[in-house]
């Protein structure tokens, strides 16, 4: 079949990993994949075919394949004469040879290291290490072409008492893994299970709640992901967020009612802004996207700029998908969001910030954080791995897990005090996040649980 | 390919058929495009060479045991993908290694191999509790999903024509108001499965599904943006053929689908108020209930640690053999049993992924906890358990890997909650309630051990009110600790009123997802906590 385009992206891959529990190795493995998206466009017709074969058999298969979805698919919409990616792409430095060569023995002898310091002080600790080196490779039939090698590192740990009493928890991600400091982390991890076990019960409610850089993470993360980071059509006026909201009007009934915001609003606290740059040099991540997050994009390439999203709590950009660009700015291409984000604000560090709380808690992670509402932001979890009650500057005890239900958009907007920033534990899309730790007044604890 | 069943369809349809815009340039409808099957060798033969030669190495290598897979996984969902792939996992010295990649050819089983016998050896020093496989009957043989009509032989003509009609059916039962709902979609799944062991074991199996989510939507009011989404039922599980999709009874159901909403519509809504209440839930809440509380719960490598770093553990832990047969988690109506067996199951195989013939679990009898989910190596840890009680130490059979890139882990398999000896219905459930709420579709949003958790429904609550539904309830959801749920559980439905829905779960690290069913009845709990949890009220 003639005519249309043809987008093809290949993201190949190693990835070796161990992972332990109870303080003993139970796997490593060695994986390597080479999954090829082909994307096929008629007219505005899309097909897209998955594969991670790569023979000329294989590949001739999957064009066919395409094809013959093509004839089920119907002309969408008119993507125009756009011509193909024509923008320069940033390459960060991202390749780490230390990471392609951590292998199953370096591995093994690093988790053994790191767990000596648990198995003695009588606790189980459950673990993980990954280590990849990706090539990511798109290609148009227009002839352009661009490939991107990288690697990535992740380290994790969570310390139980084995009564089951007690948890912390501490990781980070990295392309770079000597810039991961397992054994720390591993101390950080075994010192909260310590100080966290037989934790005590206290009344939930609204508490000055020091928020550690892991737990900001995981509470902000839901601000950059696409549903707040939106923009949205030009008829709803130009400049303008919407938080679309399926609200439960009558049992199962979905409207959508829109709040609204205004590029150069503040929107949050005005020492805080939220940025990012494929560039970072303590951040950097691959700056185009892997095929499967542009199959709707009618196999255009989805660059990374460096982009400021709240600069000092003012907004200033929001994310938006090519077909947005073309209709409503005149643009040719979208601005993504690769999920990762550096926040930056202050120095307080958590001893300063726990000597000037009289009582109030003091959280090292949120779990199983889920949205509640779109349009106010809401979003529930729980807290994980270390919770304390902070009184007349000290950590004072150990406390009982809780849910809580708060927004971002709230939680920002009463910042006491901000810290340094450090990278956390964000493995996702290859990129990362960089925060820092918060004291949020009011912030608000429901539900008091008593899981470990 | 089943023409009759495409004509009489169209011919109960009593509209045109919406005109579909696709693109058929004329004179490629009329040849059919040959479109190679294989993308690599994938016959049965290949597979098995392939397959005897990686354990050949890595025996040679020195394994004391290891596994081999060969998977083949294909899906037409909103895009079509095929995903070859091959794992060989190693113990040596009693820890595991293991090793992966997207390449069939014999030096490359070769290779893998010895990689796993690589990274097994280079863990052996951190052993702490020995591997104890114990003996399984090695196991030979050939197994396919049962289909009537394959799905992979419904032309997308056919599939389209089928949803077309089906959108048109829907729209024609009160224009303006019903038309087909979003995320609407028929797809289908296959997976080739080739499993060798050191053993001797060599198993092939061929797993097929028709997944599919139907939707219908009916507006209050023609000019509404939005309007009721009601699924339909009886197309899940998805572990059939297209004979899913023609036996649903399709037609029926959005007649009385479109009715029920239609009612709903007219009915007055209320804020709910927070208090305790007896509630009663239809099926599919159920099964999302069982399978997130004890369903999790009852993962053994959670219970014991293994998932600690990554999804979390259990509340029917630390330590396991203390609870068993001792702890009480349910009432007496509470019956939970676990299998890979149930026709069109999700989880159903002959074989799982370490070659063993999966066994039914009694997970909880009458509300006592008496097993846990298992795999070859979990078993032994509970030795002692079933010495106790005569039972044999073996897997149950529930490792699983979503393809053979990934080594295999235990995965829940398919759950059935026991329905009641009578033939009690929601309504007789509905009919005990002086004071109550039903609640439909409902989802458990629970924590890391599973422990304690929020149901809410954003489809539907209603007030029940001596024994009748009343209006409908805007709002709140139940508050729950496992236990204590599961305690307040007075009576289940009959087994005609049993439902088999589809759910899925993510495990492991690296993160491997897989699906199993669960068979629900709708249940009758009392005084439940229904709360505000945004606390707005």
């Amino acid at each position: 079949m003639g005519g249309g385009k043809l987008g093809i992206s290949i993201d190949s891959s190693w990835t070796g990993y161990t992972r332990w529990a109870r303080n003993a190795v139970q796997i490593s493995g060695d994986v390597r994949n080479t999954p090829v998206t082909l994307i096929r466009v008629i007219k505005g017709a899309q097909a897209t075919v998955i594969s991670n074969q790569i023979t000329d058999t294989a590949l001739d298969a999957s064009c066919r394949r395409a094809e013959r979805v093509l004839l089920e698919q119907r002309e969408s919409f008119d993507w125009g004469a756009n011509p193909e990616f024509t923008e320069e792409f940033p390459r960060p430095p991202i390749w780490s040879d230390a990471t392609y060569n951590l292998g199953a023995e370096a591995r093994a002898n690093a988790m053994r290291e790191l767990v000596s310091s648990c198995e003695q002080a009588g606790m189980l600790a459950a673990g993980y290490i990954q280590v990849s080196a990706n090539g990511r490779a798109v290609m148009s039939d227009g002839g352009r072409s661009l490939y991107y090698p990288f690697t990535y590192a992740q380290y994790s740990v969570t310390v139980r008492d084995p009564d089951g009493t007690g948890s912390g928890f501490a990781g980070m991600d990295h392309h770079d893994w000597t810039k991961i400091d397992a054994k720390a982390l591993t101390e950080k991890a075994l010192d909260k299970c310590l100080r966290s076990r037989n934790p005590v019960a206290i009344e939930p409610g609204r508490y000055t709640t020091i928020l550690e850089p892991q737990a900001v993470c995981d509470l902000v993360e839901s601000l950059i992901s696409s549903r707040y980071n939106e923009r949205q059509p030009a008829e709803y006026g130009e400049g303008h967020i919407h938080f679309k909201e399926k609200v439960v009007i009558n049992p199962g009934r979905f409207a959508e009612q829109w709040g609204v915001a205004r590029f150069g609003d503040r929107i949050i606290d005005e020492r805080l802004s939220l940025s990012a740059d494929p560039m970072d040099p303590e951040l950097a991540f691959p700056p185009f996207e892997y095929a499967m997050n542009y199959m709707d994009e009618n196999a255009r390439l989805q660059v990374y700029h460096p982009v400021t999203w709240i600069e000092n709590g003012v907004l200033k950009n929001l994310a938006y998908p090519t077909r947005y660009g073309i209709t409503s700015l005149g643009a040719n291409t979208g601005l993504p969001t690769s999920g990762g984000f550096r926040m930056t604000g202050g120095t307080t560090t958590i001893d300063e910030m726990i000597q000037t709380t009289r009582r109030g808690i003091i959280v090292t992670r949120f779990s199983d954080v889920q949205t509640v509402d779109l349009r106010s932001g809401m979003v529930s979890g729980f807290t994980r791995d270390g919770l304390w009650l902070v009184e007349n500057g000290k950590i004072s005890k150990p406390i009982k897990n809780f849910r809580f239900m708060e927004s971002p958009f709230i939680a920002l907007n009463q910042v006491d005090q901000i810290g340094k920033p450090e990278r956390v534990f964000h493995p996702w899309n290859y990129s990362g996040v960089i925060c820092p730790a918060l004291k949020v007044r009011d912030f608000s604890f429901t539900h008091l649980f008593d899981a470990v | 390919m089943m023409p009759v069943s495409r004509r009489l369809f169209l011919q109960r349809c009593t509209t045109a058929l919406a005109a579909i815009p696709v693109l058929t340039p004329d004179g490629l409808r009329a040849q059919p495009l040959k479109v190679p099957r294989w993308s690599v060798k994938a016959d049965p033969e290949t597979v098995k060479q392939l397959a005897l030669r990686a354990v050949d190495a890595v025996k040679a290598a020195g394994a004391e045991y290891a596994d081999v897979r060969l998977i083949r996984n294909v899906r037409h969902l909103q895009w079509d993908e095929e995903e070859i792939s091959v794992g060989v996992r190693a113990l040596v010295k009693g820890a595991w290694g293991f090793a992966a990649s997207a390449v069939w050819t014999p030096d490359e089983m070769r290779a893998l191999a010895e990689s796993a016998v690589v990274q097994a050896r280079a863990n052996s020093g951190g052993v702490r509790e020995p591997v104890a496989l114990g003996t399984v009957p090695v196991a030979s043989g050939q197994w396919d999903t049962p289909l009537e009509i394959d799905p992979f032989t419904v032309p997308v003509e056919e599939k389209n024509d089928f949803l077309a009609a089906f959108g048109a059916r829907c729209a024609f039962y009160k224009r303006g108001y019903t038309s087909m709902g979003p995320f609407t979609w028929i797809g289908r799944k296959r997976s080739e499965r080739a499993v060798a062991t050191t053993e001797g074991a060599f198993v092939t199996q061929t797993l097929t599904q028709t997944p599919a989510n139907l939707t219908l939507m009916v507006k209050k009011q023609p000019t509404d943006q939005g309007g009721l989404v009601l699924p339909l039922r009886r197309i899940q599980p998805a572990g059939r053929g297209w004979e899913l999709l023609r036996d649903a009874n399709i037609l029926d159901q959005i007649g009385t689908l479109c009715a029920w909403g239609e009612e709903l519509h007219s009915l007055p809504t209320k804020p709910f108020e927070i208090g305790r209440y007896d509630v009663v839930f239809d099926s599919p809440s159920m099964a999302a209930m069982i399978s997130e509380t004890l369903g999790t719960a009852t993962e053994l490598d959670r219970a014991l640690g293994f998932e600690a770093n990554a999804g979390g553990t259990s509340f029917l832990g630390p330590r396991p053999l203390n609870l068993l047969g001792s702890l009480q988690v349910g009432s007496s109506a509470l019956t939970l049993t676990a299998d890979r067996s149930m026709p069109g199951g999700v989880a159903t195989v002959k074989w799982d992924d370490e070659g063993i013939t999966p066994t039914q679990a009694t997970l909880i009898k009458n509300g006592a906890l008496t097993d846990y989910q298992t795999t070859r190596a979990q078993a032994a840890w509970l030795s002692p358990w079933y010495e106790k009680r005569g039972t044999p130490v073996q897997s149950h059979g529930y490792a699983s890997s979503e393809s053979a890139l990934f080594a295999p882990v235990q995965h829940r398999p398919n759950l059935a909650l026991a329905p009641a000896a009578a033939n009690v219905g929601v309504n007789d459930l509905i009919s005990q309630v002086k004071k109550g709420l039903m609640v439909y579709f409902a989802k458990a949003h629970v924590d890391f051990q599973a422990k304690n958790g929020f149901i809410s429904s954003t489809f539907c609550v209603r007030e029940i009110v001596n024994g009748k539904l009343g209006a409908i309830v805007i709002g709140g959801g139940v508050l729950f600790n496992s236990i204590e749920l599961w305690k307040s559980l007075v009576a289940v439905g009959g087994a005609a009123s049993a439902e088999t829905w589809d759910i899925g779960t993510t495990k492991g690290q690296p993160r491997q997802s897989m699906n199993h069913s669960v068979s629900a009845v709708p249940a009758l709990f009392k005084n439940l906590t229904y709360i505000d949890l945004t606390r707005t009220s």
